[in-house]
Parts: C-alpha cells; sequence; structure tokens
C-alpha cells in the first residue's frame, strides 16, 4: 500500500516537472537575418554551426550608443570581419575565446544566451534552415 | 535566474556534494570496528589490499560475481542506468565545455550520437528498474522512500536534459530545469543512498578484506564465489 502511494507520487512529481518545462516558454525568435559564422573555420562538426542574429546585435548596440568597433576591430584594411580579436588567438583556443567572449558580454548586460544555453546559438533547427536556403 | 543556478548556486552544490561524500568517507572508515566485525584490517595487507582490488574490480564488471550472474536482466539494467550515469554528466561535450570554461579541467568528451545513446538507455534502464521494483513482491517488500527518491533524482536530470537536448522552442526552460535537477542530486547526494558514489568502493573493499583475511578468500586467487 505505502509503495503504491510512493509510486504514484513519484509519476505525480514527474508529471509536474513536465508541465512546468511546458508552460514556462522560451523567446527564440525566428525568422531574422543571421549570417553564419565562418572564421574560424572549425573541422570537428561536433555541434552545429552558428548563425549569428547579426542585425539583432546591431539594434541593440545603436540603441546602446555603441558602434562596429564594440566586435569588429580596426586594422590598417580597414574593418576586421572577424570577431573582436580571434584571429590573434591559437588555433587550439579560438574556441574558448568565442565561447568566452559571447557569452561575457551576455552575462554583463544579462541579455542573451549565457554557456549553458549551448543549442541557442548552435541549433539544429536553424542550421539546416540555413543550408536548405543555400 | 540563470546566471544564479549556474554560478553560486553550481559552486555551492559542488562544494556540499564533495565535502558532504568525503564526510561520507571518513565517518565510513572511523565506523568500521575490527571487533565487532571480527576482522583484523591493519593486519595481513598482502592479502587484505589485492582482496578489497578484486572485490572491487570485480563488481564493477557486468557479470563479473556471482551476484550479477544470478540476475542477468537485473544486471543488465543495473549497467545500462549506470553507464550513462558515469560517463554522460562527466564528459558531454557540454559538460566538458563548462567544465574547462569555470573549472579549467579540461576533459576529452564524448561523440554526441553516443552520449545521446547512453542518456537513453540510462532513462529507459531507470522507467524499467521502477517497473521492476513494483512487479516483484520481494522488491516491494524491500524498497524504501529512501529508495525510490534517489531513483526520482536520477531520473530528472537524466529526463530534463533530454528534454533540453531535443532543442525545442522551450530550450531554455528544459535547461533551467536540468540545471536545477542536477544540482539537487549533487546537494542531496551526499545525505541520500546516492553516496554509494564513494561508499561503494568502500564497503566492496571491506567486504573483499573481510573475506581475504580469514575466509580463505585468498587462497583462491582472488576467485572466491562473494
Amino acid at each position: 500500500m505505502r509503495e503504491k502511494h510512493i509510486g504514484f507520487r513519484t509519476i505525480l512529481t514527474s508529471l509536474l516537472f513536465l508541465a512546468l518545462g511546458m508552460a514556462l516558454s522560451s523567446g527564440v525568435a525566428f525568422g531574422e537575418e543571421r549570417i553564419p559564422f565562418t572564421y574560424p573555420a572549425f573541422s570537428a562538426k561536433k555541434m552545429p554551426p552558428v548563425f549569428f542574429t547579426h542585425d539583432q546585435h546591431i539594434a541593440y548596440l545603436e540603441d546602446k550608443g555603441q558602434d562596429c568597433t564594440a566586435c569588429h576591430q580596426m586594422t590598417d584594411e580597414g574593418l576586421s570581419e572577424t570577431f573582436l580579436n580571434v584571429r590573434n588567438v591559437a588555433p587550439g583556443k579560438q574556441m574558448d575565446y568565442l565561447h568566452a567572449t559571447c557569452t561575457e558580454c551576455h552575462v554583463k548586460l544579462a541579455k542573451g544566451p549565457r554557456l549553458v544555453d549551448c543549442r541557442v546559438c548552435h541549433s539544429e533547427r536553424i542550421a539546416s534552415e540555413y543550408a536548405a536556403k543555400k | 535566474m540563470l546566471d544564479f543556478i549556474t554560478g553560486p548556486l553550481f559552486v555551492i552544490s559542488l562544494v556540499i556534494f564533495t565535502v558532504g561524500m568525503l564526510a561520507r568517507v571518513v565517518l565510513y572508515v572511523r565506523g568500521l570496528d575490527w571487533r565487532l566485525e571480527r576482522i583484523a584490517y591493519r593486519y595481513h595487507t598482502d592479502r587484505s589490499i589485492p582482496g578489497a582490488l578484486a572485490s572491487i574490480f570485480k563488481w564493477l564488471i557486468p557479470g563479473g560475481t556471482d551476484g550479477w550472474r544470478t540476475q542477468p536482466v537485473a544486471t543488465t539494467l543495473f549497467f545500462l542506468l549506470h553507464f550513462g550515469a558515469v560517463l554522460v554528466p562527466l564528459f558531454l561535450l557540454g559538460h566538458t565545455v563548462l567544465l574547462e570554461r569555470y573549472v579549467g579541467i579540461s576533459l576529452p568528451s564524448l561523440p554526441g550520437t553516443l552520449a545521446d545513446i547512453l542518456s537513453v538507455l540510462s532513462l529507459a534502464a531507470i522507467l524499467l528498474l521502477a517497473a521492476r521494483r513494483m512487479a516483484s513482491p520481494a522488491l516491494r517488500q524491500l524498497n524504501s522512500r529512501a529508495d525510490w527518491f534517489i531513483l526520482l533524482l536520477t531520473f530528472l536530470p537524466f529526463a530534463t536534459g533530454l528534454m533540453a537536448r531535443l532543442d525545442t522552442s522551450a530550450y531554455q526552460s528544459w535547461m533551467v530545469l536540468h540545471v536545477l535537477s542536477g544540482e539537487l542530486f549533487l546537494i542531496l547526494a551526499p545525505f541520500t543512498k546516492l553516496s554509494h558514489i564513494v561508499l561503494f568502493f568502500l564497503s566492496r573493499a571491506q567486504i573483499g578484506m573481510d573475506f581475504a583475511i580469514k575466509r580463505g578468500g585468498a587462497t583462491r586467487g582472488g576467485a572466491f564465489p562473494w
């Protein structure tokens, strides 16, 4: 009798958890302009490639009175197309550098995906959507 | 909220887990009584140490002992659960990236597909082990509230982790629940039967020493059929 009761409670708790997860819906936007992160060209393909919400970031930075140099360094050949200092980071450290610099800013501004939100940036859905467009 | 649960709360969970588990180890060893158990733990180290290691090692192998072989179905489910429960938390790519960034420890990572398979098998094993507990009259008698509780504590991180893995529109909500359930597991592990994560090694070592020192286990080349 006692065991039956506990079994039921186990299931009930699981269902409550499930319902909570469904209820808290996240606000991942769709259909906006995204550009792929092409440098560095990671060969391992362990996770879906990142398609970056460039327009969204520009809009946010403009709102804060910042310009392109927030993310793109000025070089002798003009504005660098790559993100911050990533070209000067050792190849083995570039992924860590990108993870760190992207998420540090998000944490500081309390906005955007944190490091724990892997699949917000590395989304299979978005990656395949963009692969289909090509 | 996410910054709090992945930052300070995660550190607190890890500290409670580590200190708590160490305390369990110390209390276990201090709780041994050579008079009560009639084992001269400190003597015959030539027999007791190999005996302890053999006992730990054999119980880590599927079918390595009589105890495992007499219940093949339960053994299979048990190992399916534990392969995932040990390998996925430590070596999942998402976990190793976080560990490297925040703790500076660099671990190799499992291929994504293998991690998926291990997680699904673990979750299936948890559900089948629960069904077995409910179906068997003997297990219904033996299983306490505490036994069900640790099964639930193990179920939640796997279930929420896999839901997050599905990459639905509720991804970030599942991730919050996954982090919280993982931290709940870490915080409660030292105070529940999940303490077997470390105490398994101690109780196997103790029984191994017992059998090797005084029950003739050492004369059987570590093949004592316990």
